[in-house]
């Protein structure tokens, strides 16, 4: 599980600690990842859009959202991989 | 922006993470991995 956005890394450890996350947390500073993702429309989008990929043992998309309800998408998530 | 295609290939990269290593979406294949993009750390996320 990897979280990715485009915070400096110093604040994404911080963060990290903070909330008590145990997933790697990704910085994209150029956007270029988020642009290939479909979570920035530009390299000058100042945050990510919510969007989640999963890619299966093969790296093909099984499945991508673009996440409008950030409280109901974990367990609809979930319902995907489980 | 257009969200990757099912059943395409996942784009490469390597990005740093935290503590500014390298993980390359390659470190993880042969697994399933759940990529989130968010808006920011800190905050209401």
């Amino acid at each position: 599980m990897l979280g990715i956005t485009f915070s400096p890394t110093d604040d994404l450890k911080k963060w990290r600690e903070e909330v008590g996350l145990t997933a790697d947390l990704l910085c994209d500073a150029d956007r270029s990842v988020a642009l290939a993702y479909g979570a920035a429309e530009s390299a000058d989008q100042e945050k990510a859009t919510r969007v989640t990929v999963i890619i299966g043992p093969d790296g093909t998309v099984l499945q991508a959202y673009a996440v409008d309800n950030a409280e109901a998408h974990p367990a609809e998530a979930l319902a995907h991989i489980a | 922006m257009a969200l990757p295609e099912i059943g395409s290939v996942a784009a490469a990269f390597t990005l740093p993470n935290q503590d500014g290593k390298s993980v390359s979406l390659a470190d993880y294949a042969g697994r399933h991995v759940l990529i989130w993009f968010y808006p920011r750390a800190f905050g209401n996320n």
